[in-house]
């Protein structure tokens, strides 16, 4: 299954911005995300979003990354043009549903 | 007077899950009506096939007296292994689309166990229409034995799959991006798995070590997990507002941001 494009989109910005090379900036993503409890074939920009305010900086600097929050501003900026593939219907959409939440 | 007391447990767990599980069914059936989804058709038909259908007539054919004509002993053994086969077949389809619907392998054991489900189904009514002796129903069988096997892998996967999406959803509350509600849902049809389990693994060890399923101790564990059974699934789909005020005000609060 494929990564999301909001996903590809903070990698892609990773990997042009910072030393990082393109492996390495997968996985720091991806070990952000897993903290944030989210997958990357599903998350959305908005979920994105937040990690990148909460979660990468921190990330981002136990790596040694200079200039991190103008990083993270800048990956914020992008996002808001980064659209959403067609939603799936989520487990927890699914579930939200199911108790009429 | 411990009988009796057992007994009175099997007879209030019975009960229970057919009052909840109807009320559940209904609830999401209806709920499908209207978001023409399939996971709520699935899981709405699965509980109300299993808990108002097949559990009345399981019971009808376990306690009946002599009095009941044998057509009626076996059309509800047959209608009770049919609908049994169908539900928990619709489970097994909830499971793979809702948690794993790109993924091959869960295709598989999904249609892999629905196979199972129905094959075992089609042998229990056919057992249940030519049997000599209708009293034999009550006897342990390899077509129930095949179904209740079937049945416990669902529910390990059920309860796994619950699980692991409720640590991923814990993990996002304190960001702001799970609701408490939502999250402590799937930790509930979590254990709607494991009591399922409970319930039937009972009938699966007697029959295999050849026991006694109505041993004082298979009733317990039946009539425990049947109440938790019934009692998870309440709070999951039919929360009260009081349980709901409780889990939102027990969740961590989620942390301030900038806007996106």
């Amino acid at each position: 299954m494929a990564d999301s494009a909001a996903f590809e989109f903070a990698c892609s910005q990773l990997e042009a911005r910072t030393s990082l090379d393109r492996l390495a900036a997968r996985g720091t993503v991806r070990i952000a995300l897993k903290q944030a409890g989210l997958e990357a074939r599903s998350i959305t920009a908005e979920q994105m979003a937040v990690v990148v305010q909460k979660i990468l900086p921190t990330e981002l600097g136990s790596r040694g990354i200079d200039g991190v929050e103008d990083l993270c501003q800048s990956i914020l900026a992008g996002l808001r043009g980064v659209a959403n593939g067609p939603l799936s219907d989520t487990p927890d959409a699914v579930f939200k549903r199911l108790g009429g939440a | 007077m411990r009988v009796q007391g057992l007994e009175l447990l099997a007879l209030l767990s019975a009960l229970a899950f057919v009052a909840v599980g109807a009320a559940v069914g209904v609830k999401l059936l209806w709920l499908a009506r209207r978001t023409r989804a399939l996971p709520e058709l699935l899981i709405g038909a699965a509980l109300l096939l299993l808990s108002a259908v097949a559990w009345p007539l399981l019971l009808v054919v376990t306690a009946a007296s002599s009095s009941v004509p044998e057509p009626a002993l076996r059309g509800a053994m047959s209608v009770a292994t049919f609908t049994m086969g169908v539900g928990w077949s619709a489970v097994f389809l909830f499971t793979w689309q809702v948690f794993r619907p790109g993924q091959r392998w869960a295709r598989a054991f999904a249609l892999a166990g629905i196979c199972v489900e129905l094959a075992a189904a089609g042998m229990g009514m056919r057992r249940a229409l030519v049997l000599d002796d209708v009293a034999a129903l009550r006897a342990p069988s390899t077509a129930g034995l095949v179904m209740l096997v079937g049945t416990q892998a669902l529910y390990v996967w059920t309860a796994l799959e619950a699980f692991r999406y409720r640590a991923l959803l814990r993990r996002r509350i304190p960001l702001g991006l799970a609701d408490p509600l939502v999250a402590d849902r799937f930790g509930k049809w979590g254990w709607s798995g494991v009591f399922g389990l409970g319930s039937i693994t009972p009938a699966v060890v007697a029959q295999l070590s050849g026991g006694n399923l109505s041993s004082p101790a298979s009733q317990l564990v039946v009539g425990l997990c049947g109440l938790a059974s019934s009692a998870v699934l309440y709070l999951a789909f039919l929360p009260p507002a009081a349980y709901v005020r409780w889990v939102r005000q027990s969740a961590p609060v989620p942390a301030t941001g900038g806007d996106f």
